[in-house]
């Protein structure tokens, strides 16, 4: 494993955020909203049950599942750079291997997510009073299993993208979603039914959560479950791991990496039958691989007619 | 000089330095022997590759060689298997059989040691639209591992003619540029293997003739190979050293391309393209 080859990735992702606005605010901008929206809901509660302090469980919580989310999107985001530059065929042709590629979405991520950590820390504590000295040394390992499991996730969301297609990103977004109700984040595991206690504990944050409130509301936790959770969460970065490389292996056994283009292709010339010119298409919200093929249109200009030999077959 | 003797100038100079005497004497002895070219001379080999998708057989069971300091054309119509035995030398398809050996070493078992010494253009994989001339041969620096990376990325961008687009990001380059830059990326490892998929397809003549004269000079200069494919006839006579004519998967004809033509009862190497092209079968048994 060559460390040039990671820092390469890491580099480029610089190279991006460092030359684009919109790839710099999303980094702390919606972090930073919803620790200013729940830091006045705590507030709000905290006012109308006075023997409450919310800030510790409730902004405490927000911030723990904001920082997963970010881990998570900084492995995907940087993978996604690829599919909308329709680059996998200029990296995936060079010496780099499989995991020197996701080390490089892991070290992305870690910086990436680190801004959006700060200004959320910064935010809580000096705005809403949120006091880290709550959670004692237990918060290092809260945040490590929570960004275990954001890079598992975002390993994860990659490898799907890389296997159905760039309008496949779609079901990647909504997974922190998805899982949020099972792991507890609000709320204690014991106000779930019994079936969705049962996917919980297999969540890996779910320890963390229920770590936290037992920390807060001053009873012992289980170091058990921390492990336990801590463990889940290693396992899953491997099985992530795993079947990215199944799904790139069987990628290249099927020519995926040229023909990702191809769908973005195919997908233009959809939108433009149905739509009409190209302004038709830049404002079309039904094909949003369009949008993103359109406003990259040099590249597809450059070559319209040895694009259609690849459409034909081999 | 035949692309045949060239290898062999070229293996003899490795072998006995670059004194002329060694090399005449050796060339001698090659023409007594008529001893096959060393392996150690082959920058590419190719041997019984295969690719299938279900029941499409897309390469079936082809074998080439690439010498050092040897340009060969991959001819074709479309869909004949060009890209795809491209995509399979570049290791990004996997072949169904068959073995892919650069320099003598399989790329199926040392994948990245391989690619280090290998490297590609082609018109349809321009490099990221949304960094800058100068950031992407940093990032591709990176990836091949290339010792002094600003030195080099400077020479190539003076070589290219790309200095003033420097910080210009690549997706709003002409297309001419955008393959400009995808050739100085191509070069970046000064690869002993390039693989040039229709490098010239979107340029201007004034501009493709300077982009095959580079060519030529790399393919002239190191002990690289380059493997070429093209639509413009006119091109790959002037440039390739030997075609390969490829139709539904299999290789129809080899040779040079100045003679192949005549050899074959056609004109031109265009009208030889279009039997094949529409005649496969005609050829075979030819």
């Amino acid at each position: 494993m060559y460390f040039t080859h990671t820092a390469a990735i890491v580099l480029r992702q610089f190279y991006l955020i460092r030359g684009s606005l919109s790839r710099v605010l999303p980094l702390f901008v919606w972090a930073g909203i919803d620790i200013v929206l729940w830091g006045f809901i705590t507030k709000y509660l905290n006012t109308v049950t006075p023997s409450g302090n919310f800030v510790p469980s409730l902004l405490g919580a927000v911030l723990l599942w904001d920082f997963l989310i970010r881990v998570m999107q900084g492995v995907t985001m940087t993978f996604f750079e690829d599919v909308w530059s329709r680059n996998f065929l200029n990296i995936f042709a060079t010496p780099l291997s499989i995991s020197e590629y996701l080390s490089g979405l892991v070290l992305s991520s870690i910086a990436t997510s680190s801004v959006g950590l700060v200004v959320m820390v910064v935010l809580a504590t000096t705005v809403f009073g949120l006091s880290f000295f709550v959670y004692g040394l237990m918060l290092a390992p809260f945040f490590l299993v929570l960004f275990m499991c954001g890079i598992a996730l975002g390993i994860l969301g990659s490898a799907v993208v890389l296997r159905l297609g760039p309008p496949a990103e779609w079901f990647v977004w909504p997974i922190p979603a998805i899982i949020s109700p099972f792991v507890g984040v609000f709320y204690p595991l014991s106000t779930l039914p019994r079936w969705m206690r049962y996917i919980s504990h297999v969540l890996p944050p779910s320890y963390v959560f229920e770590g936290m409130r037992g920390i807060v509301s001053g009873n012992s936790i289980s170091p058990h479950g921390l492990l336990w959770g801590t463990f889940l969460a290693l396992l899953y970065i491997l099985l992530a791991c795993w079947f990215f490389t199944r799904v790139f292996r069987h990628a290249a056994s099927k020519m995926s990496f040229s023909l990702a283009p191809l769908r973005v292709i195919r997908a233009t010339t959809k939108a433009t039958c149905r739509c009409g010119p190209i302004t038709a298409i830049t404002s079309s919200t039904e094909f949003p691989e369009t949008r993103d093929a359109v406003s990259r249109l040099p590249t597809i200009r450059a070559a319209p007619s040895s694009i259609q030999p690849q459409a034909n077959g081999w | 000089m035949f692309h045949k003797d060239r290898l062999i100038a070229s293996a003899m100079k490795q072998s006995l330095g670059n004194s002329w005497v060694g090399y005449c004497v050796a060339m001698a002895a090659n023409e007594q022997l008529h001893c096959k070219i060393p392996s150690m001379s082959k920058v590419l080999s190719v041997t019984q590759l295969c690719k299938t998708y279900g029941e499409i057989v897309a390469v079936d069971g082809i074998s080439f060689d690439v010498g050092c300091n040897e340009i060969v054309g991959l001819l074709g119509p479309n869909g004949a298997g060009k890209t795809t035995t491209i995509n399979m030398i570049l290791g990004v398809l996997a072949p169904a059989s068959g073995r892919i050996c650069i320099e003598g070493v399989d790329i199926a078992t040392h994948r990245s040691q391989v690619l280090q010494r290998t490297n590609f253009a082609a018109v349809y994989a321009p490099l990221p639209g949304n960094l800058t001339v100068q950031q992407n041969l940093r990032v591709f620096g990176l990836l091949y591992g290339v010792k002094n990376p600003t030195e080099r990325i400077e020479a190539l961008l003076q070589q290219f003619d790309l200095q003033k687009f420097r910080d210009v990001k690549c997706g709003v380059l002409s297309s001419g540029e955008q393959t400009r830059v995808s050739l100085a990326k191509a070069m970046l490892n000064s690869p002993q293997l390039l693989l040039l998929d229709e490098p010239t397809a979107s340029l201007d003549p004034a501009i493709a003739r300077d982009i095959r004269s580079k060519i030529r000079g790399f393919a002239a200069q190191g002990t690289g190979g380059v493997l070429w494919t093209s639509h413009n006839m006119y091109e790959v006579e002037e440039v390739c050293d030997r075609v390969l004519f490829l139709s539904r998967g299999r290789i129809l004809l080899e040779g040079d391309p100045k003679t192949l033509p005549r050899e074959h009862g056609r004109a031109t190497l265009e009208e030889l393209f279009i039997s094949v092209a529409r005649e496969p079968l005609t050829l075979e048994v030819e």
